[in-house]
């Protein structure tokens, strides 16, 4: 033992070390328990001891001394030489990382500064000079790297071989991957595309087996899969290589010159508790009253409706019959109104009071846009978030589509409507016969044929309206299964791969939208493929298991290097999987059917605003995976068997397939946990807002206040200085908001009272208090602007282990739903675990100091 | 050195108690202050906890031809004032007479204090017309008028501006206080009287706070009385909205 590592000891054990030995040792007798252990253990309670610490404690020293002073870092002034390295990519980085990125990387350090200088002035020659311009030139340069990229692509390679490309290749992206920059993302997205074309062609040119027709059939399947997937991938890097974060533009300071706005809001069955804020937040935007118009879209021909829009003054409008649901509700609201320009809000999409003056400013600049797209975002929980709790922690489904594939489609002018939330122009609209009616996805179709016509399209990524989630998982699905529907529709009818009026990037985005619905099938596929060779020892993929692993291994981490740096934000490495898994079940038939037969399928309306009363388990949604489960781990079983008592040779074989099994066992398993729906019984969400308050006491005092949670129904308050005096129930309150700078008093009763928390319940007299509570709160310019703050940045590691966690619980849930006996069995192991973990050491809570 | 003179249109708008507690909440953000009570009144020393027999003052001291500084007190909270003092209808005329006959009086003694630079002297001048509040007005920096959120405050506060605008003389600034926003009136005033007057109505406004009555009460200013009021938040933003240079017009 080292004398670091005792006196690491001895500071363990609150004895200042450099005294002589006998005062320490003294010290170490006498001096117990030391002054200030509890960041050295930060596990143990020293008031409270327990015969347990007799373990506890030596372990934790033990550990302390063995790992901890091993695994510190070197002292100040020696990093190693990859902080090194990274730090230099870092600053590099900073300095302004334009050109040539990869030759500075490796040359700064050797080049002088003249040398440095005259190289870039080179590569700056080199890229602007007009000879790239000659089309000769361009196109040999094209060429030839197709040329190359074939060559990289096709070459056989023996094993070793293999494995040092793909180690280079590796290596290449993991040292460049945390350089910032849209050049090396596009650069890791080169390594991907290599490494996961080169796996392509080796399955197409080596791994079937033709001459078992059972093999074959399998692997043609899962190759069909494959292709699909690869086609997919890359067609996604195009879609998002450069996401376009528009900007919005302001609009001349001369009202005068903004342009007439109708407001659509449709609804067809949802109650007007639902309907009432929106109608209220729009009558609150910032736009010249006399050039903004809201017209109400019954398609229930409710009188309840008719009155209320009387009643505020709101122009209602129904017609006799429901013909193509919404998108016939909207042509008919069209054909009534006469505004330059048509914001559409579903009925349940709060919009804030910035939401026209945010968006209209590329219209009177671009005659020809034809539609700015803001995206929908939802302030309560879906399913999704509210099974698995990852609300606001997670980024959730909808966010990649919204946070950055409308963005990258907006760089190649195809961003697409959304059916809400957006703004179009009529003359355009008209254009194209109004709303498309010939599919369930009107509004993507309406876009598709804006485009054709050479309508411009944009994507403003603030949200800017907020809405309700769709509250059960059955209902999240049944939307998706419209979604999905309607989307193959439109490609059977109007296929944007071919038709007139489109740019090939626009075909591309428009197709990927498309095709992200009919990955239903192939995700299927690779839950089962392991079966075929566990089941019935079918060689699917007909190459050594080391091969396998060269060629599938570098292509998977490529895709998630280059995924988790491009949707990071939007959407972490693994849960896609789970989210897409749950799907693809559901979406398979529809696409299918709708291929075949685009002219059925007639539109649902998601339900919004309903109630889960209690705790369930949804069997038929988990039924398929229940099915799907049942067949993996009977490949586990065949796994084991063949594994001990097959053939030796087999065995790296069936390794890979188990580890593949495992995996699809785990992504099944998040589905069982998404399946088990945790209640929801609030009926008017409380929605998270920290504003400034006033709360006026009875008897004239006033104290500053902050909301912690506001719903249509009630507020939460907390002080933002000191405490809140005690109130009694059912006292009438009144509590001060802002709309701008205009503060408003709104009455309430208290619920709840506590030194930190008031609870009222608002007591409305009339309407204008119930439109100025929406417009003070839901309806602000800010109101979700900061919404996405504490979602983190993807960690694929530590996604996956989250994603491991969650498909075990989802195992334990079912287990527990079928034998309610196993419930005390898996609380033992739970016990067994924590105590098991409850001995393990700890990191201290202060690092341990080295002085030299 | 910043002086800002406060003073009102309309009687009963709390020009003293904006006064008072302006000075201490500037205070409290440790900025050296002076209150001055110009107002024979005599009533902001009341707000700092002065007893109410002490007649002592900035009026009897000129009239006796003593030095000022010996009539400045510092209130249990560390605010530095000066009060009016007591003075019978003869000792007002004679310092009135004292006045009108030396016009820069008032600059040419308040140029005479040793402050920093960033000091402020807050001035509660009274409404009525006189030698005192003219040679305030025309020694400050800011005038800082206390309008009720009323109808009359209002119609006075445009007309006032008007006549402002026509004098040229120090811009003034607008503040509300004793809001309520549960009342209509009071919302619609400032609604209109923000339409109306613009950049030169102050963002700030001072609610109608129970609290600031019961801290006149106990003889202590806000800031001590009930620290985490809303009054006591409103006068910190108060002050620093006019401690912060943000407008260039406030600083010629």
């Amino acid at each position: 033992m080292n004398r670091r590592a005792i006196e690491t000891f001895l500071r363990a054990c609150g004895v200042a070390p450099g005294q002589p030995w006998s005062g320490m040792l003294l010290s170490l007798i006498f001096v117990a328990p030391p002054k200030k252990p509890a960041a050295l253990f930060p596990h143990i309670d020293f008031t409270r001891p327990h015969l347990a610490d007799l373990v506890r404690i030596p372990l934790q020293l033990l550990w302390i001394i063995l790992v901890r002073p091993r695994r510190a870092p070197p002292a100040h002034g020696q990093p190693t030489p990859l902080q090194r390295y990274r730090l230099r990519a870092l600053q590099l980085a900073h300095q302004g990382w334009r050109h040539s990125a990869p030759m500075r990387l490796h040359m700064t350090r050797l080049l002088t500064p003249n040398f440095r200088h005259a190289q870039k002035t080179l590569t700056a020659m080199a890229t602007s000079h007009e000879f790239w311009d000659h089309s000769f030139i361009r196109y040999s340069a094209y060429g030839l790297s197709v040329l190359m990229a074939f060559l990289c692509v096709t070459t056989p390679f023996g094993t070793l071989s293999q494995l040092v490309f793909v180690l280079l290749l590796l290596a290449t992206a993991l040292l460049i991957r945390r350089i910032p920059g849209s050049t090396v993302t596009l650069l890791l997205t080169v390594l991907s595309v290599t490494a996961s074309s080169r796996y392509l062609w080796w399955r197409m040119s080596a791994t079937l087996n033709w001459d078992e027709t059972f093999d074959l059939m399998w692997g043609a399947l899962l190759l069909a899969a494959e292709i699909f997937t690869y086609f997919f991938l890359v067609m996604s890097y195009v879609q998002t290589s450069w996401p376009l974060y528009r900007k919005p533009l302001a609009l001349p300071a001369n009202t005068s010159l903004w342009p007439a706005v109708d407001i659509f809001i449709p609804t067809y069955n949802e109650p007007l508790k639902v309907v009432r804020s929106t109608v209220f937040a729009a009558m609150g935007m910032d736009w010249p009253q006399e050039r903004l118009r809201i017209h109400l879209l019954d398609d229930g021909r409710r009188e309840e409706f008719r009155h209320f829009a009387e009643a505020l003054g709101v122009n209602y409008i129904t017609r006799p019959n429901n013909e193509f649901a919404k998108a016939g509700n909207l042509n008919h609201a069209l054909s009534n109104t006469f505004g330059e320009f048509i914001a559409v809000f579903d009925c349940d999409h709060i919009p804030t009071r910035s939401f026209l003056q945010v968006n209209m400013g590329w219209f009177l600049d671009d005659p020809k846009l034809a539609l700015v797209q803001t995206p929908h975002h939802f302030y309560s929980a879906d399913p999704f978030e509210r099974n698995l709790d990852t609300f606001k922690k997670i980024p959730n489904e909808g966010e990649l589509f919204y946070g950055l594939i409308q963005d990258g489609n907006d760089l190649w002018n195809a961003a697409f409507f959304c059916g809400s939330c957006a703004i179009l122009r009529r003359t355009a609209l008209e254009a194209v016969g109004g709303i498309a009616v010939e599919t369930v996805t009107e509004d993507s179709h309406t876009a598709l044929k804006l485009h054709r016509k050479g309508y411009n399209s944009a994507y403003i990524n603030i949200p800017q309206a907020a809405g309700l989630a769709t509250e059960s998982l059955s209902a999240h699905i049944g939307q998706r299964i419209r979604w999905a529907r309607g989307m193959a529709q439109i490609f059977r009818l109007d296929n944007p791969f071919f038709g007139k009026g489109l740019h090939w990037a626009q075909r591309i985005c428009y197709s990927n939208a498309m095709l992200s619905f009919f990955s239903g099938i192939p995700r299927l596929m690779f839950l089962t493929s392991p079966l075929a060779f566990l089941l019935f020892h079918a060689y699917v993929i007909y190459a050594p298991a080391i091969s396998v692993v060269l060629y599938v291994l570098p292509h998977m981490i490529h895709a998630t290097i280059v995924n988790s740096r491009t949707q990071g934000k939007y959407r972490h490495s693994f849960w896609a999987e789970v989210y897409e898994t749950v799907l693809s079940w559901y979406i398979a038939r529809p696409t299918v059917a709708a291929l075949i037969n685009p002219r059925k399928g007639k539109f649902n309306v998601t339900g919004k605003g309903g109630l889960i009363e209690h705790d369930f388990f949804d069997w038929t949604i988990a039924t398929p995976f229940i099915i799907l489960i049942l067949l993996n781990v009977t490949g586990l079983v065949a796994a084991g068997i063949r594994l001990f008592w097959g053939p030796r040779d087999e065995v790296p074989t069936v390794i890979i397939n188990l580890v593949w099994t495992l995996y699809n066992c785990l992504i099944l398993g998040g589905t069982l946990y998404l399946a088990s729906e945790v209640k929801q019984i609030r009926m008017s969400h409380r929605v998270r807002i920290k504003l400034r308050a006033i709360l006026h006491l009875p008897d004239g005092k006033l104290i500053p206040c902050e909301t912690e949670d506001i719903s249509e129904g009630g507020v939460s308050l907390q002080a933002s200085a000191s405490t809140l005096p005690l109130i009694e129930s059912n006292r009438l309150l009144q509590v001060s908001l802002w709309r701008g700078n205009e503060e408003l008093a709104f009455s309430g009763l208290a619920v709840f009272s506590s030194a930190s928390q008031l609870r009222l319940r608002w007591q409305f007299e009339n309407e204008a208090d119930a439109m100025n509570l929406i417009q003070c709160t839901f309806g602000r310019a800010d109101a979700w602007v900061s919404w996405a703050e504490n979602t983190q940045q993807d960690k694929p590691l530590e996604s996956l282990k989250e994603v491991v966690r969650m498909g075990i619980t989802g195992y334990r849930r079912v287990i527990e739903q079928f034998f309610p006996r196993f419930t005390p069995l898996f609380r033992q192991l739970a016990r067994l675990r924590d105590g098991i973990v409850w001995y393990l050491p700890r990191t201290p809570t202060q690092p341990l100091e080295h002085r030299a | 050195m910043k002086v800002i003179c406060v003073t009102g249109l309309s009687g009963g708008a709390g020009v003293t108690t904006v006064a008072a507690q302006l000075a201490a909440a500037l205070r409290t953000q440790d900025r050296p202050v002076v209150a001055f009570d110009f107002s024979p009144d005599n009533t902001l020393r009341l707000h700092f906890g002065m007893a109410m027999s002490d007649g002592s003052g900035l009026a009897p001291q000129v009239l006796a031809k003593q030095p000022w500084n010996e009539v400045a007190y510092r209130s249990a909270s560390g605010v530095d004032f000066v009060p009016f003092g007591q003075l019978d209808e003869d000792g007002l005329n004679r310092f009135g007479n004292l006045l009108t006959h030396e016009p820069g009086w008032l600059s040419r003694h308040l140029d005479e204090l040793d402050l920093p630079a960033d000091a402020h002297l807050v001035l509660d001048c009274p409404r009525t017309p006189g030698p005192l509040r003219l040679q305030a007005l025309a020694a400050s920096t800011l005038v800082l008028v206390v309008l009720a959120p009323d109808a009359l405050s209002f119609a006075r506060a445009s007309a006032n501006e008007r006549s402002m605008r026509l004098s040229g003389r120090t811009e003034a600034r607008y503040l509300f206080n004793g809001f309520d926003a549960s009342r209509a009136l009071d919302r619609d005033v400032v609604a209109v009287a923000r339409s109306d007057l613009q950049k030169k109505l102050i963002p700030v406004m001072i609610h109608r706070d129970e609290h600031l009555r019961e801290a006149l009460a106990s003889k202590r200013d806000i800031y001590e009385y009930a620290p985490s009021s809303q009054a006591a938040e409103d006068f910190s933003s108060l002050a620093h909205w006019l401690a912060t240079p943000m407008e260039p017009a406030l600083h010629p």
